[in-house]
């Protein structure tokens, strides 16, 4: 049986239903007995329901220029190459 | 919840527990003074992982979209993002609300793949720890 820590380093791809089979049903044996890996993977799956359900909305600046700034940056870098 | 692509149904089973808020203090994944009861939150390829109690942790309420008004959602949505390092903001801005794909995202930063799911999978979790107070239930608290 997995612990909380083998359980969370694979979350990531878990969540995107990215690990093997194996490695799947070990995952999801752990969360049927773990409350507290189940409160993650539940509010984790909720904040993503939350995000994306709110759609395109404005991002005040200080939001949005570090992304504006990386991906300008990513188009200069492609131009001048 | 269920909706999500690759989140399985046996993992859904506590949303009525009610649950919440975690503590945020940062501590080496090599500590050996680790508090019996912790939880360890690390994602692929992460150097700093966050330790807190499990009796810390509140399941979040059914439907927590029905707490607030859309625009009130939004701006939470904002505030919360607005916590997150920007490296995991772009990241959680382009995969999740703008929708592209994982090879977009790391096409468009000059990333590699890996590094994008690490950072996703990162601030998706900040982000969750960032909204908690506001959708967490209030009471019940899990038991040890």
């Amino acid at each position: 049986v997995i612990t909380c820590e083998q359980f969370m380093a694979d979350f990531g791809d878990y969540f995107e239903g990215e690990v093997a089979a194996d490695l799947r049903r070990e995952m999801e044996s752990h969360l049927a007995h773990c409350r507290t890996c189940q409160v993650v993977c539940d509010s984790t799956s909720k904040t993503v329901r939350i995000v994306t359900d709110s759609g395109s909305f404005y991002l005040r600046p200080e939001a949005a220029q570090p992304l504006i700034a990386q991906i300008m940056a990513r188009i200069r870098g492609s131009l001048e190459s | 919840m269920g909706d999500h692509a690759g989140y399985p149904s046996s993992a859904m089973v506590l949303t009525e527990g009610m649950a919440g808020l975690l503590g945020m203090t940062p501590l080496a994944i090599t500590s050996s003074a680790r508090p019996a009861h912790s939880l360890i939150l690390a994602c692929p390829q992460a150097r700093v992982v966050r330790t807190r109690s499990i009796s810390e942790v509140r399941a979040w309420t059914e439907n927590p979209e029905q707490l607030y008004s859309a625009a009130e959602r939004r701006g939470l949505v904002e505030r919360g993002m607005l916590k997150l390092p920007a490296k995991y903001r772009v990241v959680l801005v382009l995969r999740d609300l703008e929708q592209l794909s994982t090879e977009e995202t790391a096409s468009a930063l000059g990333l590699g793949i890996p590094a994008i799911k690490s950072r996703l999978c990162r601030a998706r979790l900040m982000l969750r720890e960032a909204l908690a107070p506001h959708f967490a239930a209030r009471a019940e608290r899990i038991g040890l």
